[in-house]
């Protein structure tokens, strides 16, 4: 065992001694009802909520215990209670409000969180069976659970999914006639399939994750201004890789976001003659990096997507549609 | 000349504007138009139900104190944010305008005008016990083309509705009047495909007779026009129309439609399948396809078009929603030219009887010969009604 190790160990046991015989003292002190009623404000004020349910815990244990036991069997047949004496009704109140604030001080998930809200849980049951301050009852029900869920919700897990794109694109081709020393663009638009998934992390709010499909299709090619050149079905392949970042908005987990995909394609346009004249290609891009909007519809597993961005050079326009399933 | 008179009536009458319907509702769990629209279909004059769900459902509630209730807000929700103290008249003005650019950002091609849309006012008469009788009424502004001639006849004043209401039973009604088209998906954006491939656009306004069966899990709507009585006889109108949708998987719509038309130039037969999915808390996707014969009267051969569209809604916060409209077009059939129009958009309701919207609109055609370069648009729209 090193050194750290039985330090941590050694701290452990000397706070939980002290916590036992703090408790113990808490409880152990208390010689009448009256003097534990007034105990419990300072334990609250030092916000020791735990020590507080202890003290109360043992109050009716020691002075209130028949009531308790009889009130926790008409509770338990879901039969109506007539009536509470005010001090188990105060303890009954302090506790329940001791347990609200243990969820409320628990700040990420861990079991002790878990397990503080079932304590809460179980005890808003009885509580909420014994009717009594219903509205204020509720209301900080409402709120625990709020709490609680939205710990829950912070938590991120792993994602992944795969889907199905279609993907066009247009993009611009530069030509020299070497001939006639003129410049021409040509216009290329694309479609094509990709066949991809991603990877990321999700909570309840928000979506990180990278993405990539390979993609195979084809482009018409024809001159923006004149018809030097056509080609139908100009075949290409390539790949798209799409880191991202979306706003999960529905209980459907729906989203929508800004992703920043990465392109490659394979096409080329050859260096060609016609009419006399030597046409060369200057400028084909094969890179392409755009900025998108994204969003994501779901069925369940099931979702449709869509994504319209524009290049970053070209400022040309590029979309896709998808079906995809999530798991 | 017969085909030089239908140009220039169609052109008089193709400026079409923005209708006030928003199937995509459904998100919300709305599956029927009828709670919040006097037209069952959707479109046109509010319900004061309609008017409180605007302001306490749809709109945000970032510039109410917080001490105010949704009670409270949906009583400041009538005309000119009064409670109504009678039943029988309620007072509408609906005003919307868009600022438009197209080919932004081009130094040669960028236009940017600024168009007033639509200026209506709206009377609406209630009578008989639960308002079983209503009259809707409304007249306003309608721009004039702007490709239009300046010496034409065309009124910058016209009324899209005007109609006799009857709720016969709890699930049957009857209306007679001026009324939109019974079919399809009514949509807020006035240049869909799906709108103007079938004429159910804003001005496409049809008088003749409508009723409606609607059960807790299906509806039916006919429709039997006779044209808009205030335009040229030549370009009226006349024909049947049929909408039936059912509910799936308990929140969700399909629908199928049909319509059959003719006036002195052309005849036409649309149908559709439709359907509308609630996606929760506001979330949803629309989605439409159709095909549309038109043959024009004087040839003999007619020519088939074909469109969808797949509108989607994703609503981050109370008032606010993200909007993708992806759009297929196919005017000839047996051609193989096609055009895609994607359009995401965003619509802010900031607070009670107040839209603001932006949307972008990419069209690309497609073409197996040849690559034309795409057409851009942006759109910046304000809806005030009050």
């Amino acid at each position: 065992m090193d050194v750290s190790t039985a330090n941590t160990r050694m701290v452990m046991i000397k706070t939980l001694l002290l916590f036992i015989i703090f408790s113990f003292s808490a409880f152990a002190e208390v010689t009448s009802l009256d003097e534990g009623l007034k105990k419990s404000p300072q334990l609250r004020a030092k916000k020791l909520y735990r020590e507080d349910i202890k003290l109360n815990q043992g109050l009716i244990k020691k002075f209130l215990s028949s009531e308790h036991i009889k009130l926790s069997k008409l509770v338990k047949n879901n039969e109506s209670v007539d009536s509470i004496s005010p001090e188990l009704q105060k303890i009954y109140l302090t506790i329940y409000a001791d347990y609200y604030q243990l969820v409320l001080q628990n700040k990420e998930t861990s079991t002790q969180t878990t397990s503080d809200f079932e304590d809460f849980n179980r005890f808003y049951q009885f509580i909420d069976g014994l009717e009594i301050k219903v509205k204020v009852v509720n209301r900080i029900y409402d709120k625990a659970v709020a709490h609680y869920n939205a710990l829950e919700g912070s938590v991120y897990k792993k994602s992944s999914s795969l889907y199905l794109q279609y993907i066009s694109w247009q993009e611009k081709v530069l030509l020299d006639n070497t001939t006639a020393g003129t410049k021409h663009k040509l216009n290329i638009t694309n479609k094509v399939t990709c066949l991809g998934g991603d990877l990321g992390k999700e909570n309840e709010k928000y979506h990180f994750y990278l993405d990539g499909c390979a993609m195979i299709g084809s482009g018409t090619v024809s001159g923006q201004n004149e018809s030097i050149y056509a080609q139908a079905s100009l075949p290409l392949m390539g790949f798209k890789l799409a880191p991202g970042a979306s706003l999960i908005s529905t209980s459907s987990r729906s989203r929508f976001g800004l992703k920043f995909p990465f392109m490659y394609s394979t096409q080329k346009i050859s260096d060609f003659d016609a009419d006399g004249n030597s046409y060369v290609v200057k400028k084909k891009e094969n890179f392409f990096i755009a900025a998108a909007l994204y969003g994501r519809w779901n069925f369940k597993n099931l979702y449709i997507s869509s994504e319209l961005g524009k290049f970053v050079i070209q400022q040309e326009a590029y979309w896709a549609f998808g079906l995809g399933l999530a798991f | 000349m017969k085909h030089l008179s239908f140009l220039l009536i169609t052109l008089l009458l193709a400026y079409s504007q923005v209708a006030q319907a928003y199937p995509q509702f459904i998100g919300h769990g709305y599956t029927s138009c009828k709670n919040c629209h006097y037209n069952p279909w959707g479109g046109g004059a509010l319900t004061d139900y309609g008017r409180a769900t605007s302001a306490t459902l749809i709109s945000s509630r970032a510039f109410y104190s917080k001490t105010m209730t949704e009670e409270q807000i949906a009583q400041v929700s009538g005309f000119l944010f009064r409670q109504p103290k009678q039943k029988l008249v309620r007072t509408q003005i609906n005003y919307r305008g868009i600022q438009l650019v197209n080919n932004p950002g081009s130094k040669r091609n960028e236009t940017k005008r600024w168009i007033n849309m639509q200026a209506d006012a709206r009377l609406i008469l209630n009578f008989g016990e639960n308002n079983n009788i209503f009259v809707v009424g409304n007249i306003g502004y309608a721009p004039r083309p702007s490709g239009l001639p300046k010496d034409a006849d065309q009124s910058e004043v016209r009324s899209r509705e005007h109609y006799l209401g009857i709720n016969l039973t709890n699930k049957f009604s009857l209306y007679a009047g001026l009324m939109d088209k019974v079919y399809g998906l009514r949509v807020v954006e006035h240049i869909a495909y799906s709108r103007t491939f079938t004429e159910t656009t804003q001005n496409d306004q049809v008088h003749g007779i409508a009723a409606q069966y609607l059960a807790e899990n299906w509806e039916l709507g006919v429709h039997g026009f006779v044209g808009n009585l205030q335009q040229d006889q030549r370009v009226q109108t006349k024909g049947f129309s049929l909408m039936t949708e059912r509910t799936i998987f308990s929140e969700h719509r399909l629908g199928v439609s049909t319509m059959s038309s003719k006036n002195e130039f052309v005849n036409r037969l649309s149908y559709a399948l439709h359907s509308k999915f609630n996606l929760q808390d506001g979330s949803a996707i629309l989605a439409e396809v159709g095909q549309t014969t038109t043959r024009a009267v004087s040839a003999q051969e007619a020519q088939s078009g074909r469109y969808a569209l797949f509108q989607t809604t994703i609503r981050p916060t109370r008032g606010f929603y993200y909007l993708t409209n992806i759009e297929y077009s196919n005017p000839n059939v047996e051609l193989k030219n096609y055009t895609i129009r994607v359009g995401p958009g965003v619509q802010y309701f900031p607070f009670q009887r107040l839209e603001l919207r932006f949307d972008i609109y990419n069209t690309r055609n497609f073409n197996p010969n040849t690559a034309t370069v795409d057409a851009w648009m942006y759109l910046l729209q304000t809806h005030v009604w009050l």
